[in-house]
């Protein structure tokens, strides 16, 4: 176990530029996840840390220590790869055994207490069952467990994965992230954990590191990324539905501050008045989420934008209803069951303090002055 | 049907040389004889001479042959393997030439007919002290069959996942433990197929060895040519010669077979 610090890496391929300035710390212990699209440099990250990929810039620290000039195979990482790259020449024994016969460990897992290690990891995992298989035998559920299973035996100082989660079905996808959760607690290694899916971001990790293009924009708890966004990107990667995200101008409307476009008009909240009120431009990106957009079927006392729904797509506890207003498309998340069907008039609302303003232009969050991160979470 | 006329046409020869092994001369020159039993009788005369006391040079010149395939294709598919592999994993540049020029820079040298590099051989050979030398004929045979080697083992190690060799690296694997433990075995199938092609061709080959040996490091084919030319053609002893020499390479390819079948990549990468 060791903490993690990427200072300004870079990585450049032929003609694409994967990581353009990756920088962060992760505590001993920590439970990090990168979250970004892919293309966002997730996997090149780990690979750096690594060892198998070479950085053109910057520095990596591995419990303080610079490895940039470590080989692989003297950095004591596991990575859990995304298509798992167990070894197709062994059994699910051998894959695993496979790390503790290395040079660099046989002096401290003597044949037999290798032996025994993997099975007590092959037992933590349930797959204690499955050792003398070989590696076509194996289901996907079953070869992400190996491959977890390699990782964990050799006690790195640095737990990476890369979207080791992605590929199962859904309901597997769950129990893994619940187990996963279980196991870094238990073991208490640090890690590093790549995933496009904001949910399993939120759900495992004490922080999350955005990426987008190679770069670092957002660090914070996962709290804080989600309910302080620094720019729009990071508002439309956390969420689901996406983040209605509306253009809209900054209007006086009888001494009180209004947010008003094609249409459709929402009160602002008296605490966010002053700042925007202080701006030059009047133009503004308006970001809700879809859960605090109010629908209702009849108009509400204090007056609304009707609109038309578009669509209705019932998740079981909620719907998700699209709603036309103005000139404005907003999706909307509503409780229980909906009797709206597509052709519908409602009215729509917000509550003024869920709202979230933008520039238009750079996209930047206008409560955050530029170059300010929020770190809040990154050391407990 | 197409199969069947096919293969009458591809076995008639195979048969023609088993049955002549077994008959006399007479039974030879009296025009064709074709079912044992009634139209001629079986001896094993031929094989008596082939492997009792004989006039001519059989089991060293076997020896020789199998020495020099053996060898020789090990050698190309050791070599090959490193070569391919670099070829197939690592991004080359020297001037204009980049990994697709110098793979077919290398397989290009099997466009020339070899009669041209065995007269250029030949004299290097001479200065080297290197002709009708078993060393000699297994370099002569390493450096033909490396280019060949190296073309179809590119293919297989391209094949390879990065992530496989990467995975072993993090693991904690050198460079050449990473080679030899994972990245060779995962290659079996084209490593048994180049080893094989390799050892065929030097098994078959007659112009090297006919132009660089004379005496101590001659091979099969030169000496069945001999029995032909030396003497009259003893179309019997030939025969038996012939059965023999197909055997070799029949028992290398069963047993490679199995690393060929073998699908040595399932299961590693999702």
């Amino acid at each position: 176990m060791a903490s993690l610090q990427l200072t300004g890496v870079k990585k450049r391929y032929e003609s694409v530029l994967a990581l353009a300035d990756v920088s962060f710390d992760l505590a001993d212990g920590q439970f990090m996840a990168l979250l970004g699209p892919s293309g966002a440099g997730k996997t090149t990250t780990l690979k750096s840390i690594a060892g198998v990929e070479t950085p053109d810039g910057g520095e990596i620290r591995i419990g303080g220590r610079l490895v940039n000039d470590i080989p692989a195979e003297g950095r004591n990482t596991a990575l859990v790869f995304e298509n798992y790259a167990l070894y197709p020449n062994m059994t699910v024994y051998g894959n695993m055994v496979f790390p503790l016969k290395a040079p660099a460990r046989a002096e401290k897992f003597r044949a037999e207490s290798a032996t025994q290690r993997v099975f007590e990891v092959a037992r933590t995992l349930g797959i204690a069952s499955l050792l003398e298989r070989r590696t076509w035998e194996l289901s996907g559920g079953q070869r992400q467990r190996v491959a977890l299973g390699r990782a964990l035996v050799r006690e790195p100082d640095v737990f990476l994965m890369d979207e080791p989660i992605s590929h199962l079905d859904a309901k597997l996808r769950f129990e893994m992230r619940a187990e996963l959760k279980r196991l870094q607690r238990d073991i208490g290694v640090t890690t590093l954990y790549a995933t496009p899916d904001y949910a399993e971001a939120m759900a495992l990790a004490d922080v999350i590191v955005v990426l987008r293009e190679g770069r670092v924009i957002q660090v914070g708890t996962p709290t804080a990324v989600f309910n302080r966004p620094i720019d729009t990107y990071v508002a439309h990667l956390l969420g689901e539905p996406h983040i209605n995200l509306l253009e809209m101008e900054i209007q006086s409307r009888s001494g009180r501050l209004a947010a008003v476009g094609q249409g459709v008009e929402f009160a602002i909240h008296p605490s966010q008045a002053e700042l925007l009120r202080q701006r030059v431009t009047k133009l503004i990106t308006v970001g809700v989420r879809p859960s605090e957009v109010l629908v209702s079927p009849t108009e509400p006392d204090g007056g609304g934008d009707s609109g038309t729904v578009i669509a209705v797509e019932p998740r079981g506890a909620t719907t998700v209803l699209v709603v036309r207003a103005g000139g404005q498309q907003v999706v909307a998340k509503v409780g229980g069951e909906q009797r709206l069907r597509p052709d519908s008039i409602v009215w729509i609302g917000v509550k003024p303090e869920s709202l979230y303003f933008f520039e238009r232009e750079s996209g930047a969050r206008v409560e955050v002055p530029h170059g300010e991160i929020d770190a809040a979470g990154a050391s407990r | 049907m197409l199969l069947a006329i096919w293969l009458a046409f591809a076995l008639f020869p195979i048969y023609w040389t088993v049955a002549t092994a077994f008959k006399t001369p007479i039974d030879i020159y009296q025009g064709p004889k074709y079912v044992p039993f009634i139209d001629f009788h079986p001896t094993v005369m031929s094989w008596e001479r082939l492997f009792g006391p004989q006039n001519f040079s059989f089991f060293k010149d076997f020896a020789n042959s199998l020495l020099f395939g053996s060898m020789s294709a090990l050698l190309a598919v050791l070599l090959g393997a490193f070569a391919a592999y670099g070829l197939a994993q690592y991004r080359y540049k020297f001037g204009f030439y980049k990994n697709d020029d110098i793979a077919y820079l290398l397989v290009s040298q099997r466009f020339m007919p070899p009669i041209v590099a065995v007269l250029a051989i030949y004299i290097t050979y001479q200065k080297l002290s290197l002709l009708d030398s078993r060393l000699g004929m297994i370099l002569a045979y390493t450096a033909f069959d490396l280019p060949l080697a190296i073309f179809l083992l590119r293919n297989f190690f391209e094949q390879i996942p990065v992530e496989l060799e990467q995975a072993a690296a993090i693991d904690g694997y050198g460079k050449v433990e990473r080679l030899l433990r994972v990245v060779f075995p995962l290659a079996a199938p084209g490593l048994a197929a180049a080893y094989m092609i390799c050892f065929v061709f030097s098994w078959n080959d007659f112009l090297f060895a006919l132009i660089l040996t004379f005496d101590n490091a001659t091979t099969l084919p030169i000496m069945i040519t001999n029995l032909n030319t030396q003497m009259q053609p003893m179309w019997w002893l030939l025969s038996a010669v012939g059965i023999v020499v197909m055997v070799p390479p029949v028992i290398v390819a069963v047993f490679l077979d199995r690393y060929m079948q073998r699908q040595v990549l399932r299961g590693g990468v999702r």
